[in-house]
C-alpha cells in the first residue's frame, strides 16, 4: 500500500513538472510578454527594455524557468508580473471563492442527483422519470455557458429570483451572499447531475432486478428496506467512482461558469493571466489545476479500490 | 426599464427614501455639463492654488455634506500602483486619489495649483519657478514634502530605467533646481508655454525622494485626499480619508471603494440596481440605459479623446498623396460619429485639437465626396482600391469606426476588408506595424497631442510623417503667445489637410454614470476621476 | 501503477471481417449504411439523426437564404428584438441575427468535424500501434498521453488556442486559415483520450486468434494494424467518434464564448453568445438564438451516440 502511494505521488510530481514545462514552453511561443501587456499603448523600445529589465524578462528562457522552479520547490510561488503582488495571496482568496462555489455545487448537487436517480428508478417509466431523462439529456448536451445563460434568462431576467452576476462586496466572502452562488452552482453542477442521476437510476434498476432483491421482498422485507439497505448501496459503487472522477472534469467547467457569472474565482484569474502574459501567475494556476486533477484521479482510484475488493492496486 | 433582480433590490434600498431629495439633485445634473473652457495655457500667469477644487458647478442648490462611502465600479485593469508606470484609466484613478500633482487641469480647463501653490515663468518661458506648498507630508513615511521630491519625481520619470511612457512628454525639462526647500525651478530646453499644463499628466504624481522605487508597485506614499486601506488588484481597493490632507477640509467622503468588474454591462447593472454609486468611464452604449433609469443619470463632456485611421505614408498604396486624399474624401464623418459614439461625439477634421480648446483652428476637412475620391484614385492609377484595415476591441469605438469607414468608402470603389485582431497583441503587433490601422487616443494639450505623433522623431509616429516645416512649427509654438499659437496651429492644420497623414473623424465624449445621490462627480475631458469634492446625500 | 479499470469492461465482441472481395471504399460505405440502419431502429437514433440532418442542411444551404450579408451593419437598428425586417432581431451593431446564425452553422460544424477527424485518425493510429507494439514503446507512449491528459482539457485548449491563433497556415485560404487553429486545438486535446480508448481495444483484439494467425503468417505490422485490428475497432470507434464530436462542438463553442475562438467579424455561435451576454437582461433573444443552435446540434449528436451504444449494446460512457 505504501509502495502504491510512493509510486503514485512521484508520478504526480513528474506530471506536474511536465505540465509546468509545457505551459512555460507555450508562453514562450506566445507573441508579446508581460512588458507589452503592462505598457500597452504607452510602449516605446526604451520603455519596454526598462520594464523587461525590471521584471527579469531579459534573461534567457531556461534561466527564468529554473529560477521559478527553484522558488516553487521552496514554497515561494513568486510575484505576479503585472502588479507585483504575491501570487499566493492573489491565488489564495480566489481559490477560496472557487472552492466555495464548487463545494456548494457538489454538496447540494450530488445528493440531489442521487435522490432523483433513485426516485426515477423506483418510478420507472412514469412521467417524472421521462421528464428527468429528457432534461438530463439536455443538460449533458449543453455547454456550461449555454446552461448558465439560459438560467440567467429564466431565473434572473424573467423571474427576478437571483442576480445575473456575482457582485461580491469587497472583503466579504460569497458565503455571506448565498444568492449569488445559486445560479453558478446550478450551472456547474448541471452536467454532473445528469450523469450521476442517469448512472444511479440505471444501477438501481439493475439491482432491483437481481435475484437477491427478489428474494428479500419475497421474504417479506419492506420495499423501502430492501431499497435502501441493499439495492442502493450496491448501486452506489460505480456511481461513486463517477463522482470522484468528475471532480477533475469540473475544473474546466469552473473556468467557463466563472466567466459567465463574473464570479471572482480561479477561472477568471487564469484567463487574465493568459491575456497579460503573466507567466508566474499562469504557472501557479496551471500547477494548481493539474494537482487538483491528479488528486481527484487518485481519490477516484482509491475509492474504487476501496469499494470494490476485486480490484487490486498494483 | 424592465423589472429585474437588480431593479427590485434597488427598490428596497435606502435610495428610495431619498427620492425626494433626488429631485433636487436632478437639478444639479443639468448644471454639470462642462463647456468650453477658456483654458489659459499662458504659463506667464500666476496660477492660484484651488483649495476647493472647483471641479464642477453644483448649481449651489445644496450644501456639501461630509461623510459617507462612495462605491465606484471600474474595469478590472489594475496592475502596478506606481504612477510612473500607470497605463489604464483604473490605475490613474487610484493614483489620483492617493497622490497629488504639482499642478492639475480642472474639468473646466483651468489650471489649479496642487503641491505647487503658484508658479511664475521668466520672460521667454524657458524657466518656471514653482512656489511649493508648505506643511505637507507623505502618508506612511512621515516625511515633509520639499523641492527635493519634485526633483526626484521628475528625474525618475525621465530616466530610461524607469520605463515610463511620460519620459518623452517630460523631455522638455532640462534640469530641476532646488534653491530652497519650498521652491523648485524648472529649467527647460527651450521656451514652452505648456509646461505647467504638462505637469498635470497622470504620471506626474509627486513621490517622496526617499522611497525605494520597487515598493511603489504595491504601496502608495502620497499626499492625496485619500489613503489606501486595503488593495487587491483583482477585486477592489478601499480608501479612507487622509486626515492630514493639505486640501482640508476636503475630501467630503469618509471612504471610497473601487470595485473592479470586467464587464461593462455588469457595472451598469450594479449602478442601476443601487449597489454601485458611480461607474466610469462608460461607453456610449450604456448611456441611454442609465439616463432612462430612475435614480441614475449620466454626466458627459466633450473631450480631446479621438479615434483615428492611421495610414503609413511610406507604404503602398498610401505613399501616393492622391490615394490619401481619396481616403479623406471617402470619409463620412457624420456616419462615423453616429456609428462609433452614438452621435454623442464631435466631428473632427484630421487635427487632434477639439473645439473646446482655445487653440481650435476652425478649419474643416473637405466634405464627403465620393466622385472626387474616385477621380483621384484613377488619377493615381487605381481602378478601385483594395486595402486591409486593422482594428480590435481593445479601444472603445474602434470596431464601429472600421465598419463605418468601410461603408462610407465603398461607393468610391475603395474596398476595405477589415481584419479584427486579438486584443492582447494589438499594441505590440499591429499598431505601428500594419500600414492601415484604427487607433484611439486620449486627449492632451495641443503641444503634447502633436508632438507625440507628428514630429519626425515622435515616439508614436503612426504615419511615418516626416516634415521639417511642421517640426519647426510645433516646436516654435511652445514659446509663443496664445494668439501666435493659434496662427501656428492653423498653419499646421493646413499642412495636415493637404498631406493627409492621418484621418481623425471624431472626438469622443467622456461619460460617467452616477446615482442621483452623488454630487460633484463630473466627467473630466482628460478622462480623470477626481474625487476631492464629491459628496453624497446622507440618510 | 494502478491498473484500475474505471468503467466496466467495454471490449466489444469483435466480428471477423466477412467481406474482403470489394474495394475498401465500398466496404466502408456499406459499413456506414449498416450503422445508420441500426441507428434508426433505436428511439434515440430516430430523433438524433434528423436533428443532425437539419443542422447539416442549414450549414450547407442556409447561407443562401440569409436575408442580409452577415457582416452588414444597420446602425439605426441596434439590439432590436424580432421584427418583420429582422426575423430574429439584431445584435449590438445592427447585424441581422438570422443571417449570422445561418452563416455560423457551417463554421462550427466544419471546425468540430475536421478537428475530430484529425484527433480520431491520429489518436487511433497512435493508440492501436502502441497497443499492438506493447512493451517499452507502449509504456512510454502511454506515459506521454497520460501527461497530456493531466491537463484539464480546457486549460490545454486555452493555451493551444492562444498560441496557435497567431500562426500562419500557409497552405490554406484565408477563410480556412482563421479556423485552422481551432481545428488544431481540438485535435491536440483529443489525441491522448482517443489513443487511450483505442489502445485498450487494441490490447484486447490483438490476443484473438485471427490476429495471432496473421502474425504467424508473417504479415507485416502495419498490415495487421490496419486490416485486422482497425476494422474490428469499428464499433468502439463509432461511439468514440460521436462522443468526441459532441465534445468538439462544446469545446469550440466554449473557446468562442471566452473570446479565444474564431475572431470577428466571422459569425461564431460561441462568441456570439459571449458578446450577447452583456445585453442579456434587456435583450435575451440575442443570446437565445445561437444557444438554441448549439443545444439542438449537440443534443442530436448525443442522441446518435446513445443510439449507437444501444445498437451495439455497449455500456454507458462516463464523461471524460
Amino acid at each position: 500500500m505504501a509502495q502504491f502511494f510512493i509510486v503514485r505521488i512521484s508520478l504526480i510530481l513528474v506530471t506536474l513538472l511536465f505540465v509546468s514545462i509545457v505551459v512555460f514552453a507555450m508562453t514562450e511561443v506566445l507573441s508579446g510578454d508581460a512588458a507589452d501587456a503592462i505598457l500597452g499603448q504607452g510602449r516605446t523600445e526604451e520603455n519596454l527594455q526598462a520594464i523587461r529589465e525590471q521584471l527579469g524578462l531579459n534573461r534567457p528562457a531556461h534561466v527564468r524557468y529554473l529560477d521559478w522552479l527553484g522558488g516553487v520547490v521552496r514554497g515561494d510561488l513568486g510575484t505576479s508580473l503585472r502588479d507585483q503582488q504575491s501570487i499566493s495571496g492573489l491565488v489564495g482568496s480566489r481559490l477560496a471563492n472557487s472552492l466555495v462555489l464548487a463545494g456548494f455545487a457538489f454538496m447540494i448537487g450530488v445528493p440531489a442527483a442521487v435522490a432523483v436517480g433513485i426516485f426515477a428508478a423506483v418510478k420507472q417509466n412514469s412521467f417524472l422519470d421521462r421528464f428527468f431523462s429528457v432534461t438530463s439529456l439536455v443538460a449533458i448536451s449543453l455547454p456550461e455557458f449555454v446552461t448558465g445563460i439560459v438560467l440567467i434568462i429564466v431565473f434572473s431576467s424573467w423571474l427576478d429570483l437571483f442576480p445575473s452576476s456575482s457582485l461580491i462586496q469587497p472583503g466579504s466572502s460569497p458565503l455571506e451572499q448565498p444568492d449569488i452562488l445559486v445560479l453558478p452552482a446550478a450551472t456547474l453542477m448541471g452536467v454532473l447531475f445528469a450523469y450521476i442521476m442517469r448512472m444511479t437510476r440505471a444501477n438501481v434498476i439493475e439491482e432491483l432486478n437481481t435475484d437477491y432483491v427478489r428474494t428479500a421482498t419475497l421474504k417479506g422485507l419492506s420495499y423501502r428496506r430492501v431499497l435502501f439497505r441493499h439495492a442502493v448501496p450496491n448501486a452506489m459503487l460505480p456511481t461513486i467512482s463517477v463522482i470522484t472522477i468528475n471532480i477533475g472534469w469540473m475544473l474546466g467547467g469552473l473556468i467557463i461558469v466563472e466567466s459567465v457569472f463574473a464570479y471572482p474565482g480561479l477561472g477568471r484569474l487564469l484567463l487574465t493571466s493568459i491575456q497579460n502574459r503573466d507567466v508566474p501567475l499562469l504557472q501557479a494556476l496551471a500547477l494548481l489545476l493539474a494537482s487538483a486533477y491528479a488528486l481527484s484521479n487518485l481519490i477516484a482510484d482509491l475509492s474504487y479500490a476501496a469499494l470494490n475488493p476485486r480490484v487490486r492496486l498494483t | 426599464m424592465e423589472s429585474n433582480y437588480w431593479t427590485r433590490r434597488k427598490r428596497l434600498s435606502r435610495r428610495s427614501m431619498l427620492r425626494g431629495s433626488a429631485v433636487i439633485g436632478a437639478g444639479v445634473a443639468g448644471a454639470v455639463l462642462i463647456g468650453c473652457g477658456d483654458s489659459d495655457d499662458d504659463g506667464g500667469d500666476d496660477g492660484d492654488g484651488g483649495d476647493d477644487g472647483g471641479n464642477g458647478d453644483d448649481g449651489g442648490s445644496m450644501e456639501p455634506v461630509s461623510g459617507g462611502t462612495l462605491t465606484v465600479a471600474q474595469a478590472a485593469d489594475v496592475g502596478t500602483l506606481d504612477p510612473a508606470l500607470s497605463a489604464s484609466t483604473t490605475e490613474n484613478s487610484i493614483t489620483m486619489a492617493v497622490y497629488s500633482n504639482l499642478i492639475r487641469r480642472r474639468a473646466d480647463g483651468e489650471l489649479e495649483g496642487m503641491l505647487a501653490e503658484s508658479w511664475e515663468a521668466n520672460d521667454d518661458l524657458s524657466e518656471y519657478t514653482l512656489k511649493l506648498r508648505e506643511g505637507v507630508s507623505f502618508n506612511g513615511l512621515d516625511q515633509p514634502f520639499t523641492s527635493e521630491d519634485v526633483k526626484f519625481t521628475i528625474e525618475r520619470l525621465q530616466a530610461e530605467e524607469t520605463g515610463s511612457a511620460a519620459s518623452a512628454a517630460l523631455g522638455f525639462i532640462k534640469e530641476v533646481q532646488t534653491p530652497d526647500d519650498y521652491t523648485a525651478t524648472l529649467v527647460l530646453e527651450g521656451p514652452n508655454a505648456f509646461a505647467p499644463d504638462t505637469l498635470s499628466l497622470y504620471q506626474g504624481r509627486i513621490l517622496p525622494h526617499t522611497v525605494d522605487g520597487a515598493r511603489l508597485a504595491t504601496e502608495a506614499f502620497g499626499t492625496g485626499p485619500f489613503m489606501i486601506e486595503s488593495h487587491n488588484s483583482q477585486e477592489s481597493t478601499v480608501f479612507v480619508r487622509n486626515p492630514d490632507y493639505w486640501g482640508a477640509p476636503l475630501p467630503y467622503l469618509d471612504r471610497v471603494t473601487f470595485q473592479y468588474i470586467p464587464q461593462e454591462e455588469t457595472r451598469t447593472l450594479g449602478l442601476t440596481g443601487g449597489d454601485i454609486d458611480a461607474i466610469w468611464p462608460i461607453s456610449p452604449t450604456q448611456a441611454q440605459q442609465i439616463d432612462a433609469n430612475d435614480g441614475t443619470h449620466t454626466n458627459s463632456t466633450p473631450s480631446g479623446s479621438y479615434l483615428t485611421l492611421a495610414m503609413q505614408m511610406d507604404a503602398a498604396p498610401f505613399d501616393d498623396l492622391r490615394v490619401r486624399q481619396a481616403m479623406q474624401l471617402a470619409t463620412n464623418r457624420d456616419l462615423i460619429n453616429e456609428a462609433a459614439v452614438f452621435g454623442l461625439g464631435t466631428v473632427a477634421h484630421d487635427m487632434p485639437i477639439p473645439p473646446t480648446d482655445p487653440h481650435h483652428t476652425g478649419l474643416e476637412a473637405p466634405a464627403y465626396d465620393v466622385e472626387e475620391a474616385m477621380k483621384l484614385l484613377s488619377a493615381a492609377g487605381h481602378d478601385g482600391l483594395d486595402v486591409t484595415l486593422h482594428t480590435s476591441t481593445v479601444g472603445s469605438g474602434m470596431i464601429e469606426l472600421s465598419q463605418a469607414m468601410k461603408e462610407s468608402a465603398a461607393p468610391a470603389g475603395i474596398n476595405i476588408s477589415i481584419s479584427q485582431d486579438p486584443e492582447d497583441s494589438y499594441w505590440s503587433d499591429v499598431w505601428l506595424v500594419e500600414p492601415f490601422t484604427t487607433v484611439t487616443w486620449n486627449g492632451r494639450n495641443p503641444d503634447q497631442a502633436l508632438s507625440i505623433v507628428y514630429l519626425s522623431d515622435a515616439p508614436w509616429n503612426e504615419s511615418h510623417f516626416i516634415n521639417e516645416d511642421v517640426d519647426n512649427l510645433i516646436k516654435a509654438a511652445r514659446g509663443q503667445t496664445l494668439e501666435e499659437r493659434q496662427e501656428t496651429y492653423k498653419k499646421i492644420h493646413e499642412v495636415f489637410l493637404a498631406e493627409v497623414p492621418r484621418l481623425i473623424p471624431v472626438f469622443r465624449p467622456i461619460i460617467t454614470g452616477i446615482g442621483d445621490h452623488v454630487h460633484g462627480l463630473t466627467a473630466h475631458p482628460s478622462n480623470w476621476l477626481i474625487l476631492d469634492d464629491v459628496w453624497i446625500d446622507q440618510v | 501503477m494502478a491498473t484500475v479499470a474505471r468503467t466496466p469492461d467495454s471490449a466489444p465482441t469483435p466480428v471477423a471481417i466477412e467481406d474482403r472481395t470489394s474495394a475498401w471504399p465500398v466496404r466502408a460505405a456499406r459499413a456506414v449504411a449498416r450503422e445508420i440502419a441500426l441507428l434508426l431502429r433505436t428511439p434515440s437514433g430516430r430523433i438524433g439523426l434528423p436533428l443532425i440532418l437539419i443542422h447539416v442542411i442549414i450549414a450547407t444551404i442556409g447561407p443562401m437564404f440569409a436575408p442580409y450579408p452577415h457582416t452588414e451593419f444597420h446602425l439605426e437598428h441596434r439590439l432590436e428584438g424580432p421584427s418583420a425586417d429582422f426575423l430574429l432581431g439584431t445584435d449590438q451593431f445592427g447585424r441581422d441575427l438570422l443571417s449570422r446564425v445561418l452563416s455560423g452553422a457551417s463554421s462550427i460544424i466544419a471546425m468540430s468535424v475536421i478537428g475530430s477527424i484529425f484527433g480520431l485518425v491520429i489518436g487511433t493510429s497512435i493508440g492501436i500501434a502502441s497497443g499492438y507494439k506493447g512493451g517499452m514503446v507502449d509504456e512510454i507512449v502511454m506515459r506521454i498521453m497520460d501527461a497530456f491528459m493531466s491537463f484539464p482539457a480546457l486549460l490545454l485548449a486555452l493555451l493551444v488556442a492562444t498560441m496557435a491563433r497567431e500562426w500562419d497556415f500557409p497552405v490554406l485560404s484565408a477563410q480556412f486559415e482563421e479556423k485552422a487553429f481551432i481545428v488544431l486545438t481540438i485535435a491536440v486535446v483529443f489525441i491522448p483520450r482517443v489513443a487511450r480508448v483505442l489502445r485498450s481495444a487494441a490490447l484486447q483484439i490483438k490476443e484473438l486468434e485471427f490476429v495471432q494467425s496473421a502474425r504467424l503468417r508473417g504479415e507485416p505490422g502495419w498490415y495487421i494494424v490496419f486490416r485486422e485490428i482497425l476494422p474490428n475497432t469499428a464499433p468502439v470507434l463509432g461511439v468514440e467518434a460521436s462522443v468526441r464530436l459532441s465534445y468538439a462542438i462544446l469545446l469550440a463553442a466554449s473557446l468562442g464564448f471566452l473570446g479565444l475562438g474564431v475572431q470577428p467579424p466571422s459569425p461564431d455561435w460561441g462568441r456570439m453568445i459571449g458578446e450577447s451576454q452583456q445585453f442579456i437582461v434587456t435583450h435575451p433573444t440575442y443570446a437565445l438564438v445561437p444557444a438554441v443552435g448549439i443545444a439542438t446540434l449537440v443534443i442530436g449528436i448525443n442522441l446518435v451516440a446513445d443510439g449507437l451504444r444501444e445498437a451495439h449494446e455497449l455500456p454507458q460512457e462516463t464523461p471524460q
